[in-house]
């Protein structure tokens, strides 16, 4: 599977511009991305004050905390998703394989065929389930329709959804009901093969048999993919992630073992959340 | 009191006032279309003839077009009396198409069986009976009903005769008068390059010339023969008709158009009379000073105008559109673009119609004559009025409206729809072209449909950028280079305006206004449409969510 990565990838990673990445992969439990002193500005407004942590490699991360403190805006500085927003200043170094993602040399493409992502909201685009799969892949200029059926079958089996569409790749991405689309959602990250997945809260807006399905997908995805989810759901943070960092007003107060984190916090307001005492 | 203020806050006169608004609008509206439909569609059908004789005894045979009171203010016999108006036709026996009658000084008023309407190249309808048909020194009908029985087949050969003319002038003749024309142009290019390189020896390539031009005299001498035998063939047979007064008139066969006994129509001959002039006034060239005829020339002017209207006008709009609401920093600079582009479309037609003239005619018209067409000159090519000058003016009228609709439709695509593609690894620019523009097609298309309704409707600024009354050649034919671009050409809503105030007989071309107006509306309501299932389509495909 990593060497069939290996090769899938080093045809996607062609005509990029900057600086790219090293392609070696790093080992489990190895940090993917360091995080030190990581600020971020919305105008005047400060949202994150001095990240620094590391998010380790084919394991799931966690970021929990109340709203609006942070943890998806930090999570949008992995894969520059912050670019789309306007007056945006970013301080301190987000580095993945040595190489700060957020410098203005860095091949912004480039971080984020490496760095896939799932939305809060499942966002397929107006296309056929075919064509969402294998959107990242013609988009890195990949014609062969051999490649793109066996990706778009590999991924969808990767997310769990091929039994379900595989009689109707042609159908649109749009018909499936809310579960099936970001399960599409997570098959259209996988399908360009990246190291890592970043998860903006995605089964807030599902039913629980739904978040079920996603959160097994979640765990057979973590022994290949290097996992960061928010999530406002402890109990689903418990259950998926191997650590989980806790944020309040833009600052990451503990960040340890997930097990740990939720049987015996070290800080008092870790506890007052996890406790349902305030947020 | 309370009631009142009860009612208020419920909002039922909300409702009243909104319903009323509606219904005032829908009124207005269908009355308007109701009218034109009513006038535009009535003016085909064949009404039926009267003979009204006078207590002086004068006799008058015509349609009844109006009845109205006689108004005499200060009387009493005020609006009492009424008075009648016929349509006598005969323009060139009479001087005048309509008389007004008063109804107290007819003795007499029948249907006469074997009164006939005539159409005919010039001078409008003929109205009375028919006479005698001669074919050369042969009789071949004598009296009214024998004619009658005879003129179906003549008029059939007429119309063949007519058609054969027809295709000699323009298609073999015309053919050798380009042909002529092109040897002219060279012979001119020649005297041009002499005068810039006087030592060049041209006596070859001039003997040439002279050589095809030759040929060709000969030839357009034999055609012109050809053409003369023709036209006497066809002018040997002649009808003589009568007038209601026993005046005579004698004219040929190949002049006549349509012929009908209008008292004897059953109800499907009337409508065969109806479809043929339908077809006539849909397919066939204008006549009599565009009063009588079709009005094909203009159909085609108009909608070849739209296409290239919309062809030009829409990629720069959504060009212009893409860059204001996707590549522009948003700031003052891009909102006082906004506002300009808002209020250039508010700026009067006619202003725009000046811009064209200025511009693409005198200037970049000017232009190409000087460095492509130097032979033709002075006689301007590109440098005066033409299909391509007035599209384009067009365009520059309709560009802010499909700025303004392609913007709203590119603003209205979902940002996670952007999200989801720009974290595959696209770029913005494969994000514009494989999901932003897609999803913005309906509403781009929008902006299109509110464009063609908006520049088929335009005259002013049309008059004085390539509209004519009568523009014998289309914009397309057979001659190298088959499109014309920068010919005359006519539109329907000129046609309107030319034929109901420019026209010599306005009484005669009122109906024709109508059918005019009924036509422009049905061919703008058919473009609408075709954008529409286009867009519908579109929309289907594109669809974001059936929640969303």
């Amino acid at each position: 599977m990593a060497e069939d990565r290996e090769t899938s990838g080093s045809v996607i990673r062609t005509a990029t511009s900057g600086v790219t990445f090293a392609a070696a992969t790093a080992p489990v439990g190895e940090p993917a991305i360091v995080i030190r002193n990581g600020n971020l500005w919305y105008g005047q407004n400060q949202a994150l004050h001095d990240i620094t942590m590391n998010i380790p490699a084919k394991q799931a991360t966690a970021f929990i905390g109340p709203s609006g403190c942070g943890k998806s805006t930090l999570l949008r500085c992995l894969n520059r998703m912050n670019d789309l927003v306007d007056n945006v200043r970013i301080t301190g170094e987000f580095l993945m394989h040595g190489q700060n993602i957020n410098a203005q040399t860095t091949d912004v493409i480039d971080v984020r065929r490496r760095v896939g992502m799932v939305f809060q909201k499942s966002n397929p685009l107006p296309k056929s389930i075919f064509e969402n799969v294998v959107y990242g892949l013609r988009i890195a200029g990949i014609r062969d329709k051999n490649t793109l059926e066996s990706a778009c079958e590999r991924s969808l089996r990767s997310a769990a959804l091929w039994d379900e569409v595989k009689d109707r790749l042609n159908t649109s991405g749009l018909s499936l009901s809310g579960g099936q689309q970001q399960r599409l959602c997570i098959a259209r990250a996988i399908a360009i093969e990246p190291e890592i997945i970043l998860m903006d809260e995605p089964c807030s807006a599902l039913d629980p048999i739904a978040t079920l399905k996603i959160e097994e997908l979640i765990y057979e995805l973590k022994s290949d993919y290097t996992i960061v989810i928010v999530t406002h759901n402890l109990q689903q943070a418990a259950r998926v992630s191997d650590k989980t960092a806790f944020f309040w007003l833009g600052r990451l107060v503990e960040h340890s073992n997930t097990a740990d984190l939720f049987t015996n916090p070290k800080q008092k307001h870790t506890e007052d959340y996890i406790t349902g005492r305030f947020g | 009191m309370s009631g009142w203020r009860e009612t208020f806050r419920r909002g039922d006169p909300a409702i009243w006032l909104a319903g009323t608004g509606l219904g005032t609008s829908i009124l207005m509206i269908g009355g308007m279309v109701g009218l034109i439909l009513f006038n535009g569609l009535g003016f085909f059908w064949p009404k039926p003839l009267t003979e009204a004789t006078l207590k002086d005894g004068t006799v008058l045979l015509g349609e009844l077009e109006a009845r109205e009171p006689i108004p005499a203010p200060g009387t009493p016999d005020h609006l009492k009396h009424f008075r009648l108006q016929f349509k006598l036709g005969n323009r060139d026996l009479t001087g005048a198409d309509f008389k007004w009658v008063n109804e107290a000084d007819i003795v007499k008023m029948e249907q006469p069986l074997d009164a006939v309407y005539v159409e005919r190249r010039t001078y409008g309808p003929f109205i009375g009976r028919l006479a005698k048909l001669v074919d050369g020194d042969r009789d071949v009908a004598v009296g009214s009903e024998a004619v009658l029985a005879a003129m179906p087949d003549w008029v059939t050969r007429a119309e063949s005769d007519r058609a054969m003319l027809r295709d000699l002038e323009r298609g073999d003749i015309g053919a050798v008068n380009y042909r002529i024309e092109q040897a002219r142009l060279e012979v001119r290019a020649l005297d041009l390059a002499a005068k810039r390189q006087p030592g060049v020896d041209q006596t070859a390539s001039r003997a040439e010339i002279e050589k095809t031009l030759a040929e060709l005299r000969g030839e357009y001498a034999a055609l012109e023969t050809k053409l003369g035998q023709a036209n006497e063939a066809a002018s040997r047979s002649r009808v003589t008709l009568m007038a209601a007064n026993g005046e005579l008139k004698e004219m040929p066969t190949i002049d006549v158009y349509r012929l009908y006994a209008a008292n004897r129509l059953s109800m499907s001959g009337r409508a065969r009379v109806y479809a043929s002039r339908l077809w006539e006034f849909l397919s066939g060239d204008p006549r009599e000073s565009n009063t009588e005829g079709g009005i094909f020339p203009a159909i085609f002017g108009t909608v070849m105008m739209v296409l290239i209207m919309s062809v030009v006008a829409v990629p720069f709009g959504v060009l212009a559109a893409l860059y204001l609401r996707e590549y522009a920093r948003q700031g003052p600079l891009v909102r006082l673009v906004r506002i300009a582009v808002n209020n250039l479309a508010g700026v009067p037609s006619i202003v725009f119609g000046v811009f064209g003239l200025g511009f693409f005619v005198y200037f970049v018209g000017g232009a190409i004559d000087r460095a492509f067409f130097p032979e033709s000159l002075p006689t301007p090519t590109f440098g005066t009025g033409g299909i391509l000058w007035a599209s384009l003016t067009l365009s520059l009228l309709s560009v802010p409206v499909v700025i303004v609709a392609a913007e709203e439709a590119l603003s209205a695509v979902p940002r996670s729809m952007r999200e989801a593609s720009l974290a595959t690894g696209a770029t913005k620019f494969q994000t514009i072209l494989r999901v932003v523009l897609p999803s913005a097609a309906p509403g781009i298309l929008t902006g299109l449909i509110l464009a063609m309704a908006r520049g088929a409707g335009e005259v002013a600024p049309l008059m004085i950028t390539g509209v004519v009354k009568l523009a014998p050649d289309m914009p397309i034919d057979g001659f190298f280079p088959y499109v014309h671009l920068e010919r005359k050409f006519m539109h329907l809503g000129f046609h309107i305006y030319d034929v109901g105030f420019q026209s010599p007989n306005v009484e005669a071309a009122k109906p024709m206004v109508y059918a005019t107006a009924v036509l422009l509306l049905v061919i703008v309501v058919l473009l609408n449409l075709t954008a529409i299932v286009v867009r519908n389509r579109l929309r289907k495909k594109y669809q974001t969510s059936a929640f969303s």
